[in-house]
């Protein structure tokens, strides 16, 4: 059974078909790259699974349940966590407590309890800190320590993006959508984020999927790529298959004249 | 559009609503008027004019709270202030005139004074000669009013129209400019805030107490006509108010349409940002909202004390929140929504308090109730555009 | 460990301060007035739940304030209060029934009618608990509007709620526009207003510093990023109205209790407003902020009094044309030590000139009537609140403390955000490629 499946999915906004019919399987394991020229429906891919939006047709199973419909909260609940195209951290929290949040559902405990400072509460606390430090790890020790109490808005651009992406690894998720993980950042720090996805799948245990643009990331990590035009897959499979085949190449660079 | 409302389920449609609303007015009212064996037809037409007048006079209003808000998303709170400024000037202008002229001289200079530097923003006065050209007249007439007339209750619409409008403009200038840009929440405190201030200054400077307003005008000669064996009471007001709405609404209607300055406040009602790029000076433009906002509250304002006799430093507070809901819902942003606010919330509250006075004491709970009501379940309004969020 | 010891030695100075305060003679106004910055606190602090932590403006407060006001008199009004005559507008039903003593009569729990202080830890939690209730009713348009919508609809409310009272249905429970006298003034004195003061600052403090805490905080600063890790905007929302309603409505009782009498002007939108001032002056979203800001605010309120007396209007005229010039310079010297360009604009030399013309002409005119009349400055505090808040929000919109709280940290203990000098070269070490040859692989790339 595959992890996550998307069975003729359709979404319009007005008069625009966002996405027209997608359909997709992703296994556990794998790491999925979804191409495709700008405003072909990736994000509002990534939308539709996380519950921000509602297909008009079809629907989204993950580990054989479906979760079209639910709200993006429950569907984090059900193991999905998601980065954001342009970066949403909680500006003024620190990293710490950016990488708290997202384990607040697996709380489990009554507000009275977090009140009272019950011993159940301070034992959840203390593992939430040290999960908090083990995602942080990935990325070395530069957000362990000063940095941990430190506001996420006067880091660095690349240091914003490794707390989003360890903000998503705290949710407990299996699932990891990347929205553009690589997003402004120079080909030093494309390389390592290359490398740290390859961990989140081999140390990790993540099944990942990202949206990205620049190919040579796609390239090396993909164990598969989805092309996205126009809200439709047209092409599926190797890397080194899909860039040559003439949809694709027709749908980024446009038709040939004559 | 900024976020206000997250993705809406249910789809209610405009006309539908519209519908449903007005038909279940007329209902009521139909039934509890067969049901109510002394409400004649002399009292519906009463109620009638005392309908069309109240919502008239919330209609002017509302316009002022939903220009400003189509343009820059703000609720101005103090609003309420602004029509309360209106009829005290107007009460000012009727009752110390005419002034001793060292006086008069004064007040025209301070009025132009400001007027001219308040409004530096507002028309693009590059050139003196054409500024000297407008003003001079226009300073001389006032003058000459101020000095030698007792004004009568047009003279003192049209001053406290102007003086009004230049205050409208001060507080943009003073309280809202220094906070473009910033969060709407910090917005709507500073008008809160405004709103108090001009509350108390009004205490301090006019006095803490209720003045009676009731000049001696062919307004507040008892007229009456005969339906049928009753008669119908009412006074000029009556008739007045709502022609003057009209035509106010009229010159509203034409400037925003027509003209030039008027084509550019709905495009940056629209989008500033383009706008601005377009060549228009939004700085102008929303001075200008405030401008022709505080003339209508203006008007609304004097009209409201000849009607009801009485001016107090408070009185803006009841009738600038119901007219702000007033402005909801009917759809906030929408001039026609305003109006038909206005006008189905001055309906609504005198015909229910006629045809169920035992509910007379929740006449003010009513618009609350409303505005609720249409923020929670179509927050654009009657004839408003629909909003929602995108991630 | 050390914070604790500080915080427990701060904690006993204040109770002996209190003690001997209340022993000193002449003391009266300087205890009423503490008490009455305990209670002011509490709403504050319950309001800054919503309005600072969670992000969302809300201006209905002096409605939930208003029922636990309300519930605590009726509860705890005394036999002898309760004469027909006195309430009059209360229906049979209520001036018998709505009655503490009945209630515990009929619980079986009579005992505890002897003691006025225990009667009253049980009528604060249930006019608490009532507030509550209506606390999660208001939270449910939370759900669906934002930002000004939603501060407009909880307005709306605490309206409602408001002018409730008044009508004839309801003046059957609330006694109308007659409000309710005679109500015991124990839970309005120092110490019992010290008390729910240090529960109420326990309670918010140990809640901020949660998860709990932080999930109101990560909706605060993005919705969406939020509920995308997790975080059920529905459940957060309304339970934050809730605690923030329960603590008004205590608050309200409180308050009801040192004034021994409530009615339908005791909470009415200024109680609101001052609220909003406070915790804007304090820092929304830090509880010591809201504690600061009522604290400053409630001293204008009290001790401003003597601005409003009646002085010759020319006071008042030099006074404001003597601040405009004084401001003038004032913003001169802050555009000069922060090399702002250029330091006068025509705006300023505007605003000098109309300060030095009404200072002219009102000695030009010193001599008329007009200048000379007394003038009553009446709600003179109120205009220096509004100015205050307008200031606020142009200037220092984080107000005092910002978001940040009063901690030992801050003034003796370790900075954690700080690198220590250690620490620093590490990180070095770690992002220069010249000192470490692993930099540019893998996890130890650069920046």
């Amino acid at each position: 059974m595959a992890l996550l499946e998307l069975r003729n999915v359709y979404k319009a906004f007005g008069g625009l078909q966002a996405i027209n019919g997608v359909n997709l399987k992703v296994e556990e394991g794998e790491i999925v790259s979804i191409i495709g020229p700008n405003g072909a429906g990736k994000s509002t891919l990534f939308n539709l699974i996380t519950g921000v939006y509602r297909p008009d047709r079809g629907e989204i199973y993950f580990q054989g349940r479906r979760i079209d419909g639910l709200r993006p909260d429950q569907v984090c609940r059900l193991g999905i966590a998601r980065t954001f195209q342009n970066l949403r951290l909680f500006n003024n929290l620190t990293v710490l407590e950016n990488v708290l949040i997202p384990q607040h559902h697996r709380l489990g405990l009554h507000w009275i309890h977090a009140v009272l400072r019950t011993p159940a509460y301070r034992r959840r606390e203390e593992e939430m800190r040290a999960t908090a430090l083990e995602k942080l790890a990935f990325f070395g020790p530069r957000l362990m320590t000063f940095r941990l109490h430190q506001p996420v808005r006067v880091l660095s651009y690349a240091n914003r993006r490794r707390t989003e992406m360890a903000r998503a690894m705290a949710t407990g998720a299996k699932l990891l959508l990347l929205d553009e993980p690589s997003a402004g950042m120079n080909p030093r720090e494309t390389q390592e984020i290359t490398q740290i996805i390859r961990r989140f799948r081999d140390e990790g245990g993540y099944t990942v999927v990202l949206v990205e643009h620049k190919m040579n990331l796609v390239g090396e990590i993909s164990d598969r790529v989805v092309v996205l035009d126009y809200g439709e897959k047209i092409a599926e499979g190797d890397y080194r298959e899909v860039i040559q085949n003439p949809r694709v190449i027709e749908a980024y660079l446009g038709r040939k004249e004559g | 559009m900024e976020a206000r409302v997250s993705t809406m389920r249910v789809p209610i449609t405009t006309r539908g609503t519209l519908f449903v609303v007005l038909a279940v007015f007329f209902l009521l009212v139909g039934w509890r008027i067969q049901a109510l064996p002394d409400y004649t037809l002399a009292r519906v037409v009463q109620d009638f004019l005392n309908a069309l007048t109240l919502g008239s006079l919330y209609a002017l209003i509302a316009l002022g709270y939903t220009m400003v808000y189509g343009i820059i998303r703000l609720i101005n709170f103090a609003h309420g202030e602004i029509f309360m400024l209106g009829a005290y000037f107007a009460f000012f202008a009727m009752v110390l005139t005419p002034l001793p002229l060292a006086l008069a001289l004064l007040t025209t200079l301070l009025l132009g004074g400001t007027a001219l530097l308040v409004t530096r923003s507002l028309f693009n006065l590059e050139s003196p000669k054409k500024t000297a050209g407008l003003a001079f007249p226009l300073l001389v007439g006032i003058f000459v009013l101020l000095g030698f007339r007792q004004l009568g209750w047009i003279e003192a619409l049209f001053l406290s129209m102007i003086a009004t409008a230049v205050s409208g403009v001060l507080l943009e200038l003073v309280a809202y400019r220094p906070l473009r840009g910033a969060p709407r929440e910090s917005m709507l405190i500073t008008a809160i805030a405004a709103s108090f201030f001009l509350q108390n200054m009004g205490q301090l400077v006019f006095g803490p107490y209720v003045k009676g307003f009731n000049p001696e005008t062919v307004l507040n000669r008892p007229l009456s006509f005969r339906i049928g064996p009753e008669e119908v009471y009412f006074t000029g007001v009556l008739l007045v108010v709502p022609l003057i709405t009209g035509l106010l609404l009229l010159l509203l209607n034409f400037f925003v349409t027509r003209t030039r300055l008027g084509k550019a406040m709905r495009a940056t009602a629209q989008d500033a940002e383009v706008a601005q790029m377009m060549g228009v000076n939004v700085h102008q433009v929303i001075a200008l909202t405030f401008f022709i906002g505080s003339t209508l509250a203006a008007a609304a304002g004097v009209m409201y004390a000849i009607r009801f006799g009485q001016i107090h430093p408070l009185m803006g507070l009841l009738p600038g929140i119901k007219a702000f809901a007033a402005a909801v819902i009917g759809g906030i942003g929408s001039l026609p929504g305003a109006v038909l606010g206005g006008l189905l919330l001055g309906f609504i509250e005198i015909y229910v308090v006629s045809l169920f006075p035992t509910l007379s004491a929740y006449k003010d709970v009513f618009a609350f109730v409303l505005l609720i009501l249409i923020l929670l379940f179509r927050p654009s309004g009657l004839i408003g555009e629909d909003l929602t969020e995108k991630v | 460990m050390r914070d604790r010891i500080l915080t427990l030695a701060t904690l006993i100075l204040a109770t002996l301060a209190i003690y001997g305060l209340t022993q000193m003679e002449g003391s009266g106004s300087l205890v009423s007035a503490l008490t009455l910055v305990f209670i002011w606190s509490i709403a504050a602090i319950s309001l800054n739940l919503i309005n600072g932590q969670l992000g969302i403006l809300s201006l209905g407060h002096h409605g939930f304030m208003m029922i636990g006001g309300y519930l605590t008199a009726l509860l705890m009004l005394p036999e002898k209060e309760r004469s027909p005559f006195r309430t009059r507008l209360l229906s049979d039903w209520a001036r018998e029934n709505l009655d503490l003593n009945r209630w515990l009569e009929a619980l079986g729990l009579g005992f505890l009618a002897q003691s006025t202080d225990a009667k009253f830890v049980i009528a604060l939690i249930l006019a608490g608990l009532a507030a509550a209730l209506v606390g999660l009713i208001v939270g449910i348009p939370s759900l669906r509007l934002k930002g000004d919508y939603l501060a407009i609809v909880t307005f709306g409310f605490g309206e409602i709620i408001r002018l409730l009272p008044n009508a004839p249905e309801v003046a059957r429970f609330t006694n109308g526009p007659l409000g309710i006298k005679g109500v015991p003034g124990d839970a309005g004195t120092l110490w019992w207003t010290f008390a729910v003061f240090l529960i109420t600052l326990w309670f918010f403090s140990r809640l901020k510093f949660s998860s709990y805490g932080r999930a109101f905080e990560g909706i605060r600063e993005d919705e969406i990023a939020a509920e995308a890790m997790g975080v059920n905007l529905a459940y957060h929302k309304v339970l934050a109205f809730s605690i923030s309603a329960f603590f008004a409505g205590v608050a309200g009782g409180l308050y009801a209790s040192y004034l021994q009498s409530v009615d339908t002007q005791t909470f009415n939108f200024f109680v609101t407003f001052f609220l909003l001032v406070a915790i804007s002056l304090g820092g929304l979203g830090s509880i010591t902020g809201a504690v600061l800001g009522t604290a400053i605010v409630l001293l204008v309120r009290i001790y401003g009094g003597f601005l409003e007396e009646p002085r010759p209007a020319y006071v008042a005229l030099f006074a404001i044309s003597g601040l405009m010039i004084l401001a003038f310079a004032f913003s001169v010297y802050i555009r000069r030590a922060r090399h702002l360009r250029p330091v006068i604009e025509p705006k300023h030399l505007i605003f000098l000139g109309t300060g030095v013309g009404l200072m002219l002409l009102t000695l030009a005119f010193f001599s008329t009537p007009f200048v000379q009349q007394e003038v009553q400055f009446f709600g003179m505090r109120k205009i220096l609140l509004a100015v205050l808040l307008i200031l606020i929000m142009i200037y220092r919109r984080e107000g005092i403390m910002g978001r940040s709280e009063f901690s030992w940290k801050l003034l003796f203990g370790p900075r954690e955000d700080i690198p220590t000098e250690e620490q620093r070269k590490q990180d070095a070490w770690l992002t220069n490629p010249e000192l470490n040859p692993d930099a540019g692989k893998g996890n130890n790339g650069a920046s």
